[in-house]
């Protein structure tokens, strides 16, 4: 455990109360006690932390007067007039506080303000106000004003450059230390390319700075790769670590999130463009209510939403464990802004005041209710003018299709009436057997026995059914009670590669289980048996469906009574009879009705795009012959060629053209739907007063909160002028703007240390994303507080805080060991010389991808996926490893699913997306050692190093060989290796030299 | 003056302190080889007392097999015996109260599938589909009154395998391997046998080290797989990679190293990397041979049901199969234990598909569960046997769970809705009072018979961890600004099951 902050806080707490022990101590006969002065810090940090708040324990709290006479369970805890009260009783008996009893001093000076009959000053006491060993109160340094301090004296060292080198020489030399020589220039460029692009410099660009390592070059170089494209793709990687984004939903289903990259894009773009981080901010918490509203403003909040959701929690029956997936998901986002801006761990104020900040647990519920309205799913990024324009376009095309469509139906009805006269001398068939019900469609008229939904149309004696439209027609509640049955329907498909539509399907109204002949829904181009929850489903073996678009079949299934269930497609069965899992279902008279053209009701996919000539329920199970029988009956049918020979040949223009213009039509609005770009921005709905609930607990509501910001930062106020049922957009907004305020301390001290730490691999605070009580203080905090206030004043641009860091002799130290160093300060904490690093798990593929020559530069778009995937009610991911370029981007634009873990990448501790990492690891291990060596992609780059070496060397190997060198490591082989080098590659090809490179130290850190 | 380090200690809270010998020494301990890392570096031996801090209690339990049944498995078909669902089988169900169902599976009352018979000379009542473990049942410790805080697959499961409903925590043997350390180092601390077909609910999720460094993830070995282990071997598509030059290789990569290192020789992580390549290549030897069935006799390999070689198996779900696939992960984990691995992690079940490959029997308990619990139990018997016959039994503590029970109400005629009211967990071997119950459940395995006192995930992980010496109030790592632990701040020690 770490002692360091512990003895802090003894410190503090000491000064807090030490002017009453002192003069408690000297003075036993206290004239007079100044309560606010002595006995309210006495009280606040040893009796207030259990006695306060909404559930104080034994119900006894001592914020004031009157709840002190009040009292508790073991009755009032303070009486007027009576020194003996329960409070001194337990205090004198040492039961209180529990296990830390109070010292001599202090118990005298209590005692003291009981003898002078305990008067009150400033009440109610504020639980939270002062830091004691056990919390951070509203005094904590973290929430405080930004503080200026004059530079010391070692601002006038030859050594320190700027502001950032005094500060770190002062307390090095207060600590007996001195700073490191400068780095090597060949070490430095490596260090400054890694640290701020991710990639290792050229070798031209090494001898270049060897060549002129001045201050001069040093500075252009650094301009230089700030202005790189590859700065943000490298920062933004750090940015993504911070906000756990994730593009898979993770838990249950881990379905794929395949448009949720925009919000990646959006940051490395606004890493790339220097974007203020005052506004950085804003657009995150509130970018698609900020006027004027743009796309970059709507893609920005996905980061409210950007890390897991439970698909199946959201899901189930049970209200309850919904309501409480509810409130994870809250946490997630409340925490998460927390942590990534405030870098305070809000979410541990969800069941009770947090433990050790001074955050009570109304605080939790203000911003709760800030995000109340935010939730998880897709929408829209174009701008609200451009979707007006785009709703304008649509409306306009749909109109144009019904025209067209009245058209061919007007040409179609025609042409039927025309074929129907010719016919008259058709062989008529024996009707089939009589069916319970049976339904045909007449022109001009409504349907008999049910209802035409979603511009279902009847043509040429033909239920016309559009699935774009979600159309269906509905029957009235069937007649009777039926057991076994035959379902029996003459379709035409107008697209073979639909899926999921039905062409009759029987319903219960009450539970909506069904019975259905549906097509294409588990395997593309085939019937099946489809029922509620696939229990009377098998997948069928039978060929797939190949009639022509426009030609009727005639579909039937059959339930038995022995629960076998039996399809017949054109009178001829379709697959064997087979007896599924579940019994026979009843569907009850009255409680259930026929579907033509819908699978069940709320099937998103279950609509039937084509015709149904005729349907027919019947109540008995029918045999073969009785089937072939029905099929030879529907011999009426006119295929639509038939319809269509009937009718002249301008009439046949006419019905080409208008079906031409459909279709252009549609491809039109399929054009437009793909640029109506969605993302995983979230969706947003106005919520309802957000109550606090006690404990947490979602069957334990309390008052109604009113959103607001955090009640501790006393220099912005927390008050937002909002009401309970104010709209959520003004809500986020204003929080928002609460957040950026430049007086808020707490933002700019967190993305200083943020930045900070990526440079150095440590922050001045430790815990980046902690700056509570649990959390560090900082090494060097007018260091931190003078980084803050420069970007600040600065206009929140990171660009300069970067440059002003980089240019610091502190960062341009050697990273060499010192014994003597190492035994003050081990841990380099004081930067006595610039600490070593490995490289992160993206460094290290794209550095290997950057020197064997195989970096794809392609920037922004889609993800690469180096998986297959499998789904059955869950999506599987199956890493593989393929050599194409398109898999050859950077590390960032990989698909960031939950469960497609990459071993290379694992090994080297590349967190889970949905993790909020604000510090990566660094381990070492075996497994390491194992993906380095035997992982294919590492052997592929190592071979493609090799032949590159091989090229630019013009096949001379001595040559390659300092080649491959100065690629991988930028430096040349030293003889000796290069005499070694020879001697492998001859035995063993050059490959496995370069192998070695890949996997060698020297290549894995940052000197 | 020294700067204190932010992780002094053996055992840091949060970010490691790598860049000290020690510092890195001691992020490495348990993982991967961490002893022999750790030997091997010592110019200064480590301490004796570096152990971690929650190391209290004697250690009754060396290792740990947890069996992890995917789906939710039914207790009231398979271990909890409930004599009124017989009576009352077919009636309409009447829990009493208004009850939430996850898919409304609130049908007549279902009795057991399998007939209940006594077993033992503790007369445990199994159902006949267990029966295999009726010879062990006088080990097994059972707890009937397990609840659940989620009736959702991915939630209970990671409740289970990491003691919370969220992503993002450490897997149980994560904990165990940074608390205790390796006892081999040429193996994995943390091994996870998955399931044949597939992962369960959260796949890696449930053995990923969360917050804890990466070495304490479990390791996927799958056994009978053409590659076992991911990356153990060269990739066939570097032929220049062969097993002689490979060794020539990695000679040249340690110069390289060791040059490397020369004049950064405080930075024991460049040293301990050289050493790892040493740990690797004696890993690609002993993970072979541990995962190899060849020196195995052939009545060994009957007891566990396994048909080495056999895939000529049906197409439908069937027993032979189902015992030869959890047999032979029952064999490898025992193989695995015997050479020093710590926590090994048996599935039964893959994740929901179709046709159902778990224990999620919504639809037809018979069907999924008939052939996997016969399956299991054959596995687990051999198992426990095999392990008592070799006296590991003393000193290794069997786990068997699932995330959920289910109803005792039926769903579509044969099947049961989820029930994380109740449900069951046995425990056997290394410090468990065997051929006990501990808590049971109502008279229909609904709830909890005491409603007020069950049993939860955290009592048995405290448990485990107590078992292991461990207290599990002190096994703590420190993520932004909280302490967590695998128990969270809950969990109580079951000290009525331990011996």
């Amino acid at each position: 455990m770490s002692l360091r902050p512990f003895t802090l806080i003894l410190i503090a707490i000491g000064a807090a109360i030490a002017p009453a022990l002192g003069t408690a101590a000297e003075a036993p006969q206290l004239p007079a006690v100044d309560f606010d002065r002595q006995i309210a810090p006495l009280l606040v940090s040893r009796c207030l932390e259990c006695h306060s708040g909404l559930d104080p324990d034994g119900g006894l709290s001592l914020i004031d007067a009157a709840a002190a006479a009040k009292g508790g369970e073991s009755g009032p805890a303070l009486e007027p007039g009576k020194t003996e009260s329960l409070l001194w009783q337990r205090v004198e008996g040492d039961e209180m506080p529990p296990e830390h009893p109070l010292p001599p001093a202090e118990k005298a000076l209590l005692r003291a303000w009981l003898e002078a009959g305990s008067p009150w000053g400033q009440t109610p006491l504020d639980p939270l106000a002062f830091s004691t060993e056990k919390r951070a109160g509203r005094d904590w340094w973290s929430l405080q004003p930004l503080r200026e301090t004059p530079l010391p004296d070692t601002a006038l060292d030859p050594w320190a450059r700027g502001p950032i080198d005094a500060w770190v020489l002062e307390r090095l030399g207060a600590s007996g230390l001195a700073p490191s020589r400068p780095a090597d220039p060949k070490i430095l460029i490596r260090r400054l390319f890694i640290d701020l692009i991710g990639l290792p410099p050229s070798p031209e660009q090494v001898d270049a700075f060897m060549a002129d390592p001045s201050d001069v070059a040093w500075a252009g170089l650094v301009d230089e790769l700030l202005a790189s494209p590859h700065y943000g793709e490298r920062w933004g990687r750090h940015w993504l670590d911070i906000v756990r984004y994730t593009e898979s939903e993770g838990f249950e289903y881990d379905h794929p999130r395949d448009r949720a990259w925009h919000y990646r894009d959006y940051v490395i773009r606004s890493f790339n463009n220097d974007k203020p981080y005052d506004r950085f901010m804003q657009e995150q918490l509130a970018g698609d209510v900020l006027e004027p509203v743009t796309s970059d403003g709507i893609i920005a909040t996905s980061m409210l939403v950007c890390g897991a959701w439970d698909r199946a929690g959201n899901a189930q029956a049970n209200a309850t464990q919904r309501a409480n997936t509810r409130e994870e998901e809250m946490e997630d986002m409340i925490s998460v802004v927390g942590q990534t801006f405030l870098g305070l761990t809000l979410n541990c104020a969800r069941c009770h005041r947090h433990k050790f900040d001074p955050v009570p647990q109304e605080d939790y519920f203000r911003i709760k209710a800030v995000f109340d309205g935010v939730k998880h799913g897709e929408r829209p990024i174009t701008s609200p003018v451009e979707i007006a324009v785009r709703e304008r376009e649509a409306a306009a095309r749909t109109e144009a299709i019904a025209a067209e469509r009245t058209t061919i139906a007007d040409l179609e009805r025609e042409g039927a009436r025309r074929a129907a006269q010719r016919s008259h001398n058709r062989v008529a068939f024996p009707p089939g057997p009589a069916p319970l019900i049976r339904w045909t469609f007449r022109d001009g008229a409504q349907p008999a026995g049910g209802k035409l939904h979603g511009g279902a149309e009847i043509v040429a004696g033909r239920l016309r059914l559009h699935k774009e439209t979600q159309s269906s027609f509905e029957s009235d509640p069937i007649p009777e009670s039926i057991r076994e049955k035959t379902l029996e329907a003459w379709v035409v498909l107008s697209d073979l590669d639909q899926g999921g539509g039905a062409a009759i399907s029987i319903e219960t109204s009450a539970d909506r289980d069904f019975d259905a002949l549906v097509f294409g829904e588990r395997q593309p181009r085939k019937w099946i048996a489809g029922s509620g929850g696939f229990v009377r489903t098998h997948d069928l073996e039978a060929p797939p469906e190949t009639s022509p678009a426009g030609q009727p079949i005639h579909m039937a299934a059959v339930y038995r009574a022995d629960n076998s269930i039996t399809l017949y497609r054109n009178g001829e069965r379709y697959a064997p009879p087979y007896v599924p899992a579940a019994g026979l279902r009843t569907f009850e008279k009255g409680g259930a009705t026929v579907l033509l053209g819908l699978r069940h009701h709320g099937a998103g996919n279950g609509f039937l795009d084509g015709e149904i000539l005729q349907a027919a329920l019947h109540a008995t199970a029918l045999d073969d012959a009785q089937v072939a029988a029905t099929f030879r009956a529907g011999g009426f049918a006119f295929s639509k060629g038939e319809i269509l020979a009937c009718l002249d040949d301008a009439q046949r223009a006419s019905h080409a053209g208008a079906t031409a213009r459909i279709d252009g039509l549609k491809k039109e609005a399929e054009a437009s739907a793909a640029t109506a770009e969605l993302s995983y921005v979230g969706v947003r709905v106005e919520p309802p007063p957000t109550a606090l609930l006690h404990r947490g607990s979602v069957t334990s509501p309390g008052a109604i909160m009113t959103p607001a910001g955090l009640s501790s930062i006393t220099a912005v106020n927390a008050d937002l002028g909002l009401t309970p049922e104010a709209p959520e957009a003004e809500r986020r907004k204003r929080f928002a703007a609460w957040i950026a305020d430049p007086a808020n301390p707490l933002p700019a001290r967190v993305i200083a240390n943020r930045i900070w730490q990526y440079h150095f691999g440590r922050g001045l605070v430790a815990t980046p994303s902690d700056f509570g009580l649990n959390g560090g203080r900082p090494s060097h905090p007018e260091l931190l507080d003078s980084l803050a206030g420069e970007l600040v004043r600065g206009g929140w641009r990171l660009k300069p805080l970067h440059r002003a860091i980089l240019l610091s002799s502190t960062y341009r130290q050697a990273s060499t060991h010192d014994e003597t160093a190492a035994a003050i300060d081990a841990d380099t904490i004081l930067l006595w010389r610039y600490p070593p690093r490995r490289l992160e798990a993206e460094v290290v593929r794209d550095a290997m991808l950057a020197v064997s020559g195989e970096l794809n530069p392609a920037v922004g778009g889609p993800s690469f996926r180096p998986f297959t995937t499998t789904s059955f009610n869950a999506t599987f991911y199956h890493p593989v490893d393929r050599d194409d370029p398109q898999y050859n981007r950077r590390t960032v634009y990989r698909m960031n699913v939950n469960s497609g873990k990459e071993p290379l990448l694992d090994a080297f501790d590349c967190p889970s997306p949905s993790v909020k990492t604000p510090t990566r690891g660094e381990t070492i291990t075996p497994l390491q050692a194992l993906a380095l060596m035997n992982n294919s992609f590492v052997q592929r780059q190592a071979d493609r190093l090799a032949g590159r070496a091989l090229e630019a060397a013009g096949g001379e190997l001595t040559v390659a060989i300092d080649r491959a060198y100065e690629l991988a490591l930028g430096r040349r082989a030293t003889a000796e290796e290069r005499h070694r080098a020879v001697t492998a590659a001859q035995a063993r090809g050059l490959a496995s030299v370069c192998w070695a490179l890949l996997n060698s130290s020297e290549f894995l850190y940052v000197q | 003056m020294t700067i204190a380090s932010h992780n002094g200690s053996a055992f840091p809270h949060g970010n490691g302190s790598p860049l000290s010998r020690r510092g890195w020494l001691s992020t490495a301990a348990g993982g991967l080889g961490g002893m022999a890392l750790s030997s091997l570096l010592a110019a200064e031996a480590p301490p004796p007392g570096d152990t971690h801090p929650a190391l209290v209690f004697p250690v009754k339990a060396k290792r740990v097999v947890q069996l992890f049944m995917a789906g939710a498995a039914s207790h009231i078909d398979l271990w909890d015996h409930k004599p009124e669902l017989v009576k009352r089988h077919g009636e309409e169900s009447d829990f009493g109260e208004p009850v939430e169902a996850f898919q409304n599976g609130l049908g007549p009352w279902l009795k057991p599938v399998w007939d209940f018979k006594a077993h033992g000379e503790c007369s445990k009542m199994l159902s006949d589909a267990v029966a295999p473990l009726g010879a062990v049942v006088d080990r097994m410790a059972f707890i009937h009154n397990m609840v659940s805080t989620s009736g959702v697959h991915s939630a209970a499961t990671l409740l289970q395998s990491t003691g919370f409903i969220l992503p993002g925590f450490p897997g149980t043997g994560c904990w165990v391997g940074y608390a205790l350390g390796s006892l081999n180092d040429n193996l994995p601390t943390f091994v996870v046998l998955p399931d044949h077909r597939g992962y369960g609910s959260n796949g890696v999720k449930n053995w990923d080290a969360g917050f804890l460094p990466a070495q304490y993830s479990g390791t996927v070995v799958q056994p009978g797989a053409a590659e076992p282990i991911a990356d153990l071997h060269p990739h066939a598509s570097a032929q220049w990679l062969t097993t002689d030059s490979d060794a020539a290789t990695r000679r040249a990569l340690a110069r390289l190293n060791r040059a490397h290192l020369d004049g950064r020789g405080g930075d024991g992580r460049l040293e301990a990397r050289i050493r790892t390549y040493e740990l690797a290549a004696r890993m690609q030897l002993a993970a072979p041979e541990a995962l190899s069935l060849a020196d195995e006799p052939e009545h060994v390999l009957r007891m566990y049901g396994v048909e080495p070689g056999k895939t000529d198996w049906p197409t439908e779900i069937n027993v032979p199969e189902e015992t030869h696939h959890f047999g032979l992960k029952c064999l490898t984990a025992r193989r695995l234990l015997e050479r020093g691995v710590r926590f090994v992690q048996v599935w039964s079940g893959n994740d929901n598909g179709f046709p159902r490959r778990n224990w999620d029997s919504h639809e037809d308990v018979e069907r999924d569960h008939g052939p996997l619990a016969r399956g299991m139990a054959h596995g687990a018997a051999a198992l426990i046997k095999d392990l008592d016959q070799r006296g590991m039994l003393d000193d290794t503590l069997v786990v068997w769970t699932t995330e959920f029970g289910r109803m005792p109400s039926s769903q579509a005629g044969r099947g049961r809705d989820h029930n994380p009211f109740v449900f069951t967990n046995w425990l056997c071997g290394a410090g468990i009072r065997g051929g006990i119950t501990h808590g049971e459940s109502d008279q229909w395995g609904y709830k909890p018979l005491d409603r007020e006192n069950p049993t939860t995930v955290h009592d048995v992980h405290a448990t485990v961890l107590r078992l292991l010496g461990l207290e599990h109030t002190k096994l703590t790592w420190r993520h932004n600004g909280v302490d967590r632990r695998l128990t969270d701040v809950h969990g109580h020690v079951l000290t009525p099951i331990l011996s």
